[in-house]
């Protein structure tokens, strides 16, 4: 089991699209029965919360790469679970 | 509720934009004349897509146009815009040719009506019949049906 898990998704303002990509990504853990915290920041607030994993666009990951010591995982399409669980499963892995 | 934000004066099919910015205006005409948004709402989301660059557009042919939460949103809301020829935004996910717009008065209140449109859009029989919609009424009847 994961302990402690902490998963961040982060968005240009945390009012939508990773408030979208953070239900994406839930239900992916859900569907492997994967417990973890999920949570979801700005650009701003993302980089100063202490996490293991970030999910996130490809346009703001070289920007959370340079701030912080999480794993970055980039996703094209936030309605996707498969590409959270393609990209994320190793690392996910790691925690568990 | 869904069925409160998104009426069929929020939508609007087949519409011709010239790029991305243009689009992003006509998505957000509804939310203008209907009185929900201040114009400097409209900059505020094309300002978020110069800086931060296209993250909007978080799968492939969908925009999710949105600025900062605040008091250039007068009330929590949401517009869908179809056009008939897409747009690039120089994201992975281009071209777009379905626009949403969306306004937050607020953090957090939202999070079910966003979730009703994820869970609408994840279906791409959705997707293909927002795209050859021709009749508001009847994307509002499948938007709130589901």
């Amino acid at each position: 089991m994961a302990k402690g898990l902490k998963i961040l998704a982060v968005c240009g303002f945390g009012i939508g699209t990773s408030l979208i990509l953070r239900m994406t990504i839930e239900k992916a853990l859900k569907s492997k029965d994967i417990k973890a915290e999920v949570i979801n920041a700005d650009i701003t607030t993302g980089p100063s919360i202490d996490c293991n994993i970030v999910f996130t666009s490809k346009e703001l990951a070289p920007l959370l790469r340079e701030k912080m010591s999480a794993h970055i995982i980039e996703i094209n399409n936030f309605m996707s679970k498969e590409e959270v669980l393609d990209k994320g499963w190793d690392i996910i892995n790691e925690y568990c | 509720m869904l069925e409160d934000i998104l009426s069929n004066n929020m939508i609007e099919l087949n519409i011709k934009a010239c790029d991305w910015e243009d689009a992003i205006h006509k998505a957000s005409l509804p939310l203008l004349l209907h009185n929900k948004i201040e114009v400097g709402y409209i900059d505020n989301m094309i300002d978020t897509v110069k800086e931060l660059g296209p993250y909007i557009v978080i799968m492939p042919g969908i925009a999710f146009a949105h600025g900062r939460p605040g008091n250039l949103v007068k009330e929590t809301c949401m517009s869908l815009v179809t056009l008939t020829e897409p747009v690039l935004f120089n994201s992975d996910n281009d071209p777009v040719d379905i626009i949403i717009a969306f306004g937050a008065k607020d953090s957090d209140k939202h999070l079910d009506i966003l979730e009703r449109i994820a869970m609408f859009l994840v279906e791409k029989s959705n997707v293909n019949f927002l795209r050859n919609a021709c009749n508001k009424e009847d994307v509002y009847q499948r938007l709130i049906g589901n």
